[in-house]
């Protein structure tokens, strides 16, 4: 179940240092120059960087709309790694999860981006489900499938 | 080949109905469809917003 959700995966080589590249994904003063996905304007972001911390943006569509994502940092390695969960308020939609890796390459920075969406907690239950009843079912499952000759 | 059946069934791409000895396998777009414009979303999302942060980082480096 879980490989069947989507993911995105970015890579980007920058040239400007890793520490650079943090301290855009990280400072809330930074965040608002870049983060949205036109280019509308970021209207406020909050970061609280460490692991169990906030993090809140507010940006403006070109079309008007506005969006506010929000999260909570898992892991947080300054200027290597950070790791947060992904949701939008109010949307009923299964929360999600965005790595950010950043490697020294060539006097500037490999950026690996990974939005991956996680399984929510029906699938979570029905994957374990799946699985953990697997080995038993398998003989009543190619039964019924194939019928006695199976 | 049941296996990958299994796969596709668990993940809710397909439906299966047994009549007799002929199973039939029907393709659910649903699921497909949501995962699609998810990708579709985020794609672009990040796309444009990480095109912006290395104009950010890049212009007036050290």
């Amino acid at each position: 179940m879980t490989n069947s959700l989507p993911s995105v995966t970015i890579v980007r080589r920058i040239k400007a240092p890793p520490a650079k590249v943090y301290a855009a994904i990280t400072q809330p003063k930074l965040m608002m120059q870049w983060w949205g996905p036109d280019a509308g304007p970021t209207l406020s972001a909050e970061a609280d960087v460490r692991p169990g911390g906030h993090f809140s943006v507010v940006f403006r569509l070109l079309n008007g709309e506005e969006h506010n994502p929000t999260g909570v940092y898992q892991e947080v390695v300054p200027e290597k790694k950070l790791v947060f969960t992904w949701e939008w308020p109010g949307v009923p939609e299964r929360e999600s999860l965005v790595t950010f890796l950043l490697e020294p390459f060539d006097g500037g920075t490999e950026l690996t981006l990974i939005h991956e969406h996680l399984p929510d907690e029906e699938a979570r239950k029905s994957h374990e489900q799946g699985w953990t009843g697997l080995l038993d079912k398998l003989p009543v499952f190619l039964e019924v499938f194939f019928g006695a000759a199976g | 080949m049941m296996k990958h059946l299994d796969v596709l069934s668990d993940a809710g791409l397909i439906t299966r109905a047994k009549t007799g000895r002929t199973v039939s396998v029907n393709l659910s777009v649903g699921p497909m469809r949501e995962a699609m414009e998810w990708l579709k979303r985020y794609e672009r999302f990040w796309t444009v917003s990480i095109d912006r942060l290395v104009a950010l980082v890049e212009e007036g480096g050290e």
